[in-house]
Parts: structure tokens; C-alpha cells; sequence
């Protein structure tokens, strides 16, 4: 009995010491990865000639006239970014989800649309598109 | 902990013995492939670089032949291991060693499968290209799904950015692990002999024939490694992505508790496990084969593209000293082709190949100094457009315009291939798709016919060999307009690809069919035979290789003052503004209004010009024109850049190759203030001098299925005017010309014995008229007697238009009927109800009897 009781104490503190261990370093981790730099997004587009769908950077424009919609091009399944085929559909070279240019799912796997960002134009030049935040 | 219980012998122990009687264990083989990984490992730590990953492997491929088989024998030692590391656990598993391990050694055991996998993808990611970052891009994605803990082992195993953290595991945490285990687990620090040659020799093989090449990737499909293939597969499938991280875990999950679990329950596992294996193998086949494009199903197709193996050939490397880091680095990458064509010059700035290289435009292999393998793939003329998407369209340059044109009517040839098929009365759809083009066309008449007499007049259509654009030129995608031959071509001159589109580019398309380059130019194309020319006449001119005879009349106004096509026609008009058109009228946006203007001009500043607009006015004049401001077309308010109010307040147009200036003027007075019914008239009804015009043709297929085309006379004449019904129901009165009178004759028959008018007699007859922009423009108006006295005026034809005694009019024609009753070359006849009653509903017709009447009722002759 004696032995099973020191077995049963010697690990309590076995799992104690991990504990103590372990759980400092997540948070520690984690308290870093917050302050870990995140790929950095161009804050001014140049709006482009002609109406249509435009990849730009890390972005979607659609252009219709005078509307103007900014998506993010990652794709809101695991986030790979999205690229144009020759008639203009939206799709990820990865697991082949398709958007159409509302940036809604129109085929999956993806579930969620495409975040898109608020946008203003600069004062100083008509054509340079300011990105703000997403909507 | 169970006892020591012997499984069952199966057939697959059975095998597994026979491999042992004969060779080493895979366990021996695996432990001489790790040995093996970790020595070309450590070969490759110094020529690779942590800060530029995929520039240090760029390098290697350039100058280091070591570090091709270096790496090659890291890639194959290590994709060997993975195999044999799986047979070997299949081996385990079918003689029940899960039992006999204690359940701590089982679990590193299988903790070290998990590490190999580790270091595999850690490999992959660590080539530091954007595959690799999609590689890492996805397993943070699928890690972020796991609650909790996710975000922070995504920093931990893969990081975010950079490579610090996976070249650490790769290189030190992880090897460092696999090594402790795999001692553990074989009790061995070195292979056998025998098992040591086997694992080398295999690797050897594989890295001489197949070594791996810096691999480029498509912009629309990325498959990730190999053993992964079949998680993409199932990623796809799966709407939560957690489902398959969840279903990735329970196989390991499963494994590690085989021992805890009871014999029955654990042989039907293993058998499970086992199963899954081949099945995963199969996921993996479908997704390498039969994925394509967006992972669309799109059977082997992209397999030329998906290419990671260079062949034998790229263990030549370039003999250049290889310190002097020479290669530049052109649009992110290595390439050595400019060490060898350093030389070249005639390029415009934009495409200095010391900016955008040569593969930007040419392909071809950027990683190698040697001729034979650096011309590899390359594309000679890079402009055509089945391939311009990935040379001049490529990301960061044209991909927007080369998209526009690839939609544009020229592009396409869209507008004729339409009114062919309606005129064979082939079903067309009411609106126009991309698969509506001449180079795809199908197999029925109408297109067989096209094929053959039309399809050489679009863009689409490929320039296949070197040399300038001139008459005889079709087709050649962007090079069509934009190539221009330099006068002093020398050994290191590279033709140009600029924005000055002369005339000369247009005229190899544009001298057929409404011949508008000829008629521009004051060329009127006769029947004349080449010897009938009077040779070296001013007035005769021959063009093309058929030596075309044409006939000088009157040129148009503008040309006479030094302007060219592109000083009219805008960029967008010419190559499309993205939207599928199926007629030229609705492609058009300028119109002679636009610059000569009736009241205040229509205009816009600089920067209210599009990006595309200033960015070429930018690299004509290299400067900001923000004095100007932009005259823009009343059709889509679209900026005409080089018409503008200037700050004199002047209007004026300025060449855009010549830089001559012109002052724009105002239409003339009776223009301004029209006399009662010119209201509706078009100015180019009244200042067009002549159209070229065809009388009568007929088109028939020979025995053969050739189409063989007779053509009636050719005429130089003042347009027919036509009433044109605007979509707004506006009349306006517009200039006109026969289309096609013609019979066609859809069946096959031996021309031989036929002349043409047996042939008319049978086969369908059209007679059409088109509206026609002549680009014969005079400065002075049509006299009043060409419209108001003249039969072709009115659309009767050539003939005696008479006026009798009793004032009424008659018309005697001057060609014979055809056969739907009127003359070879009219459009209606004079007074005829029938007529009226015939074209009454159409957008374009003659004018009817009233206003027959009184336009008549002005002839003063």
C-alpha cells in the first residue's frame, strides 16, 4: 500500500511539475505571437482604367463604373490567395473554391465570402484608392 | 500492457519474410536513407541561405552542379525514407510488434512516423517559394481550426513569417528527435552493408535521371507534396476543414492505443489502417492526374506544366567564375539569359531587358547558363495571343489589356463569324460569347467557310515567323500593331514593341474586305491583272504578294493632313474595353462630333484622366499635361488624349506619332444650322467622296469542300444613303453600301463545268446592305445633285434616273435582274410599296417611297 501511495504522490508531482511547466510557456508563447509581425497589406491602390475585376497586391477590385468594391484575396477557407482564369471566375489554385465578383461563394469548399474593406479615395489624386478597414 | 502473444502468420508476413531472406529489412534500409538525408542535409547548409531561400536554390541550380545532386539526393533519400519508413510500419504491424513494445517505446515509435512527415513538409516549406508559402499558409489555416491552442502552435511549428522557426526544427528540433528515436527504436547507429548500398545506390539512380529543378508555379493550380495530395483531395471535399484534421488524427490516434486495445479490436484496426492506405494512395493518383486548373477535374492536361523534375540535361551549369554572383535578379528572380544577351538593344524603356529580362516576354529556362538548356521552353514570338497570357499579360504587366483584347471583336473576329453563321442560317445565340471567335470555330458550313476564306484577319490568329508587320501581315496577337522593325537592324538589335501603331500595322487586315486603309489612303482596289498596272504609275499602286491592283482616287481628308488611324481610334475601341461585343458599332466610341464640335467641349484634367490614359501620355511626352484639358467622346464620356482645349482656349488634336498639331474646327455653317430635313442627316453621309463597292458575287463550295468566291464589278461611288432607327427610335440618315449581293451555294459541285450564272440559280440569295464608315471624308459637302438626282444616291443602282413630261420619274437600270426581281446592284426600286412593306421593321433600310419623293422633288437637273 505504502508503495502504490509514494507511486500515486511521486506522480502527482511528476504531473505538477509539468503543469508548471507547460502551462507558462503557452502563454508565454502566445503573449509573443500576438506581437509577431503579420504580412504587411499596401494601404494605397492605384484604381485601374477599365471596369472589371482586378487583382491588385493582396486585394480584389471590382470595378463597375463609378462602383468600386475592394476584397481581400485570401481565400476564406485556408486562406490561399486567389487568382483569375481566362473568363474572369475567381478561384483558389488549392482546393478550387470559386467566387463570383461579389466575392460570395460560388462554389466550395469555402463557406464564408470573401472580407471585403472599406475604401476612400485620396484627396490629392482622384485614381489612388485608400483601404480602410474591413467591413 | 498485453502479453507477448504471437499474431497469426499472414500472407503479408509471408512476403515480407521472403524480402528479409533475401535483402535487408526496410528497417535497415530506412535507417541508411536517414543517414543518407542527413548527410546531403548538412551538404546543402552553406549554399543555402536562411534570409533568401529561394534565391540561394536559384544559385545553386545556375552555378553549382554539386548543389543540383546535393539537393536532388536530399529530395530522393528523404521521399525514399517516407516509403520505406510506411512499408516498415506495415511490417510491424502485420507481425503484431505493437504488442511486444512497451506502450512508451510503441508511442515514440509512432511519434517518430509523425516527425519524419514534420521534417518532409518543414523541407518543402523551407524552398522559400510561394508554393511552399501556400504549403505553410494551409497548415496554419488548419491548425487555426484546432480551439485553444492552434494560433499559438502555428507560431510554434511553422511560424507566421520567415524561416527562423522551421529551418530550426528542420535543421536541429526535429532531426535531433528523429535521431534519438529511430536509435531507440532500431538499436543501431549505422546500417548493414548491404542495406547501406541498396538505399544509396537507389537514391543515386533516381537523383542522376530525375534531379529537381527550381520549380516555377502556375498562377491557377498548386499541388502540395506528394503525400499530401490526398489531404488536399479530401480538403476540397470537406466544407470544415476540422473534419479533416479530425480524420487526419484518428489514424494516429488509433495507433497509438493499439496495444492498450484488445486482440480482436486491434486486428480489425490494423486490417482498417492497412486498407486506408492504398485508398489514400488512390486520393493522391486522382488528385496528381486528374486535377487541373481552379482543382477542377481536367485529366492529365496540366501535367507538361506541373514539371518539378529538369531531366539530366541541368546538371550542365554555366562555367562562368562562379564568386562573381553575376546572374541578376530580374522581377524577383535569377536570370541568366542576360548573360549572355547583355548585348541586346532597340528596346523601348519599359522593356530594357535589364528591367523585365528576356524570359518576362520569352520564357525559356532563367536558371541555367547554358544555351541547349536555358532554351528550353522558349517561346520565339511571345505575342501571339494562345500564349500571351503568360508573356506580355503576365502579373504586373498587360494581364489587363491582353484579357480586353482577348474579348475584343478584332481579337476574335466575333462580329463575323456571328453574321456568317446567320447568313448560312446557323443558329446564333442573342448574346455573344467567347466561344464565338475564328480560332474556334466548329465544323459546320458556315465556319468551314470562315475557315478558309476569313480566318486569318484577328488577333488570335498567331505571326509564326520573324520579321516586321507589313501588307501581307495577319494576326500576330499583340505583335500585330505594336512590333516595329528598327531600319538598321544589326546582330544585337531586338525588334521594338512600342506604342507607335503606324498605319502600316492596320493595313494587312484593314486593306480587305471595307478596305478601309486603302480608302484612307486614296486607293481604290480594281480588276485590273498586275500586267495591266501601268508600272511605277502614281496612279497605280500593287499591294500584297497577289499584287492587289488599286487605283488612285480621292484620299481622305485627314490623311491628307498627316493623320493617322490611332489619332482617331481610341485604345479602347481598338482593343476592347473588356465587354463582348458583337458588331463594330457597338465597340466604336468616337465619332466626328467628338472633335468637331457644335457647341461648349465635353472635356476633363489630368487627373481625371484613367491610370491607363496618363501612363501613356506619360511615356509619349514625359511629363504631367496638366495644362490640357481632355476633349472625351459623347458616346462613354472616355477621355480622347490627344484632343484638348488648350490654355489659348484653342481645340486641338495633336498626332500621336507625328506630334503635328491641328486645329479642330467646328462643323461648317449649313452643318450647324441645316436646312430643313438635313436635320437627321450623318456627317458622313454628305462629306464621304466615294465607297468602295462590290457588285454581285457568288461563293460556292468546289468538289473538294474548298469555297471558291466570283466577284461581280468593283465600283469607287458616292455612298447610298440609308435610314438607320436608332435604339433611342431616332432616324438619321447614314452612308450605305452593298454588303453582299451574292448567291451562296452550299452544295459541293465541280466548278468546272459551271460558269457563274448557271451557278447563281441555284444555292440562297442575299442581298444586303451595310452602313459604312467610307474614311473618304472632303471638306465640302456632297453637291446637292449627287444626292438628290442620283439613282445610287436613292439606292436604285447605276442607271438612267429620268424625269417624263407629266413630271413623274422613271429608272432604267443599268445591270440586268437577279433573282429576287431587282437589279444586280439596288438596294430597293423606285415608288415600290412592296419594298417599303419588305424592309419596314429593319434598323437599317432605303428610304421609302415618301421620301423618295421628296428628295427627288429637289433635283434641279
Amino acid at each position: 500500500m505504502s508503495i502504490k501511495r509514494r507511486h500515486f504522490v511521486l506522480n502527482s508531482l511528476l504531473a505538477l511539475s509539468g503543469l508548471i511547466l507547460v502551462t507558462p510557456i503557452v502563454t508565454l508563447l502566445d503573449r509573443f505571437r500576438r506581437h509577431l509581425p503579420t504580412t504587411k497589406r499596401s494601404k494605397e491602390l492605384t484604381l485601374p482604367a477599365v471596369d472589371g475585376v482586378h487583382l491588385l497586391d493582396n486585394f480584389i477590385l471590382v470595378k463597375n463604373g463609378d462602383q468600386v468594391r475592394l476584397f481581400s484575396r485570401a481565400c476564406t477557407h485556408l486562406g490561399c490567395q486567389l487568382e483569375l482564369d481566362d473568363k474572369l471566375n475567381l478561384l483558389c489554385p488549392c482546393h478550387g473554391s470559386k467566387f463570383n465578383h461579389q466575392g460570395e461563394v460560388e462554389r466550395g469548399p469555402a463557406i464564408r465570402s470573401l472580407t471585403e474593406f472599406r475604401i476612400s479615395f485620396s484627396a490629392e489624386n482622384s485614381n489612388q484608392l485608400v483601404v480602410g478597414d474591413a467591413i | 500492457m498485453r502479453s507477448n502473444t504471437q499474431e497469426p502468420s499472414s500472407s503479408l508476413t509471408k512476403l515480407f519474410d521472403r524480402w528479409n531472406s533475401v535483402l535487408p529489412s526496410w528497417g535497415v534500409i530506412a535507417l541508411a536513407l536517414f543517414v543518407l538525408v542527413v548527410i546531403s542535409g548538412i551538404a546543402l547548409i552553406i549554399p543555402y541561405d536562411l534570409n533568401n531561400p529561394d534565391d540561394s536554390l536559384q544559385l545553386i541550380a545556375i552555378f553549382s552542379f554539386e548543389g543540383i545532386f546535393f539537393r536532388s539526393l536530399h529530395y530522393w533519400s528523404a521521399t525514399l525514407l517516407l516509403l520505406t519508413t510506411f512499408i516498415h510500419s506495415i511490417e510491424h504491424l502485420s507481425r503484431g510488434h505493437d504488442s511486444r513494445l512497451s506502450w512508451a517505446t510503441w508511442l515514440r515509435v509512432v511519434l517518430l512516423i509523425l516527425v519524419i512527415l514534420f521534417l518532409m513538409i518543414t523541407g518543402y516549406i523551407l524552398k522559400g517559394d510561394s508554393e511552399g508559402e501556400l504549403a505553410r499558409t494551409i497548415l496554419n489555416g488548419l491548425l487555426a481550426t484546432l480551439p485553444w491552442l492552434g494560433r499559438t502552435l502555428q507560431s510554434l511549428l511553422f511560424g507566421i513569417e520567415g524561416y527562423q522557426t522551421i529551418y530550426l526544427h528542420h535543421a536541429a528540433t526535429a532531426t535531433i528527435i528523429a535521431t534519438i528515436f529511430i536509435v531507440e527504436h532500431g538499436r543501431r547507429l549505422w546500417p548493414s552493408t548491404k542495406g547501406w548500398l541498396i538505399a544509396f545506390f537507389t537514391t543515386l539512380l533516381l537523383t542522376l535521371f530525375l534531379p529537381i529543378s527550381v520549380f516555377v508555379r502556375q498562377p491557377l493550380l498548386v499541388k502540395g507534396p506528394w503525400y499530401f495530395l490526398g489531404v488536399q483531395e479530401l480538403l476540397h471535399w470537406a466544407r470544415n476543414p476540422l473534419v479533416v484534421v479530425i480524420a487526419m488524427a484518428l489514424p494516429v490516434i488509433i495507433l497509438i492505443w493499439l496495444p492498450k486495445m484488445e486482440k480482436g479490436v486491434a486486428r480489425w484496426c490494423k486490417i482498417s489502417l492497412v486498407t486506408l492506405l492504398p485508398i489514400y494512395l488512390l486520393l493522391s493518383g486522382f488528385a496528381l492526374f486528374m486535377r487541373g486548373d481552379g482543382w477542377q477535374l481536367n485529366s492529365f492536361t496540366h501535367l507538361k506544366r506541373y514539371q518539378m523534375f529538369g531531366g539530366i540535361s541541368i546538371y550542365q551549369t554555366g562555367k562562368t567564375d562562379r564568386s562573381n554572383n553575376s546572374v541578376p535578379v530580374i522581377r524577383g528572380r535569377r536570370e541568366g539569359c542576360i548573360n549572355c544577351h547583355h548585348k541586346v538593344t532597340g528596346m523601348v524603356p519599359a522593356h530594357n531587358p535589364k528591367v523585365i529580362g528576356c524570359a518576362s516576354c520569352h520564357l525559356g529556362n532563367t536558371l541555367s547558363l547554358v544555351k541547349d538548356v536555358a532554351h528550353q521552353g522558349l517561346v520565339l514570338i511571345p505575342g501571339n495571343l494562345d500564349i500571351a497570357g503568360s508573356t506580355c499579360g503576365t502579373t504586373g504587366c498587360h494581364g489587363e489589356i491582353v484579357n480586353r483584347v482577348t474579348k475584343s471583336l478584332m481579337g476574335t473576329g466575333r462580329g463575323i463569324v456571328r453574321a456568317n453563321r446567320k447568313l448560312f442560317g446557323e443558329q446564333v445565340k442573342e448574346h455573344p460569347s467567347l466561344n464565338e471567335s475564328l480560332s474556334k470555330l466548329g465544323s459546320s458550313n458556315a465556319d468551314n467557310h470562315l475557315r478558309q476564306m476569313c480566318q486569318r484577319c484577328h488577333l488570335e490568329y498567331p505571326k509564326n515567323e520573324l520579321g516586321a508587320i507589313d501588307e501581307n501581315s495577319r494576326g500576330g496577337g499583340c505583335l500585330a500593331c505594336h512590333l516595329n522593325y528598327s531600319p538598321s537592324l544589326n546582330k544585337n538589335a531586338h525588334p521594338s514593341l512600342s506604342i507607335k501603331v503606324s498605319n502600316n500595322h492596320c493595313f494587312g487586315c484593314h486593306s480587305r474586305s471595307g478596305r478601309i486603309s486603302t480608302s484612307f489612303e486614296g486607293w481604290h482596289e480594281s480588276k485590273l491583272e498586275p500586267t495591266e498596272a501601268i508600272s511605277k504609275s502614281i496612279n497605280h499602286r500593287l499591294v500584297g504578294k497577289s499584287k492587289r491592283v488599286f487605283i488612285k482616287k480621292h484620299a481622305d481628308l485627314h490623311h491628307q493632313a498627316g493623320m493617322s488611324c490611332i489619332d482617331c481610334h481610341t485604345a479602347t475601341e481598338t482593343m476592347g474595353d473588356g465587354n463582348l461585343y458583337s458588331h463594330q458599332r457597338e465597340q466604336l466610341e468616337v465619332a466626328c462630333q467628338d472633335c468637331h464640335l457644335k457647341g461648349r467641349a465635353n472635356s476633363i484634367s489630368w487627373s481625371e484622366l484613367t491610370a491607363e490614359d496618363r501612363k501613356i501620355l506619360l511615356i509619349r511626352y514625359k511629363r504631367e499635361l496638366t495644362e490640357r484639358r481632355f476633349l472625351t467622346t459623347k458616346k462613354n464620356g472616355r477621355a480622347l488624349i490627344n484632343a484638348f482645349v488648350a490654355p489659348s482656349r484653342e481645340i486641338r488634336l495633336e498626332g500621336k506619332i507625328s506630334r503635328k498639331l491641328h486645329l479642330l474646327k467646328a462643323p461648317g455653317g449649313s452643318c450647324q444650322n441645316s436646312q430643313t430635313g438635313h436635320a437627321a442627316l450623318s456627317c458622313s453621309s454628305c462629306h464621304s467622296s466615294w465607297v468602295p463597292q462590290c457588285i454581285s458575287c457568288h461563293t460556292q463550295q468546289d468538289k473538294e469542300g474548298r469555297w471558291v468566291e466570283y466577284s461581280g464589278d468593283f465600283l469607287a461611288a458616292p455612298p447610298t444613303l440609308g435610314v438607320k432607327i436608332g435604339n433611342d427610335g431616332l432616324r438619321q440618315i447614314v452612308p450605305v453600301a452593298p454588303g453582299m449581293i451574292m448567291t451562296l451555294n452550299q452544295n459541293r459541285r465541280d466548278l468546272g463545268r459551271s460558269n457563274i450564272d448557271n451557278l447563281s440559280q441555284d444555292g440562297s440569295f442575299h442581298r444586303r446592305f451595310v452602313q459604312v464608315s467610307p474614311h473618304t471624308t472632303i471638306k465640302k459637302g456632297r453637291s446637292c445633285t449627287s444626292c438628290h438626282c442620283s439613282p445610287l444616291a436613292l439606292g436604285l443602282g447605276q442607271g438612267v434616273l429620268s424625269k417624263g413630261s407629266e413630271g413623274e420619274w422613271s429608272f432604267t437600270p443599268e445591270y440586268g435582274t437577279l433573282r429576287d426581281g431587282l437589279p444586280a446592284d439596288s438596294w430597293t426600286s423606285l415608288f415600290d410599296k412592296k419594298m417599303d412593306d419588305l424592309y419596314m421593321k429593319m434598323p437599317l433600310r432605303p428610304l421609302n417611297q415618301v421620301e423618295q419623293r421628296r428628295v427627288l422633288r429637289y433635283c434641279t437637273k
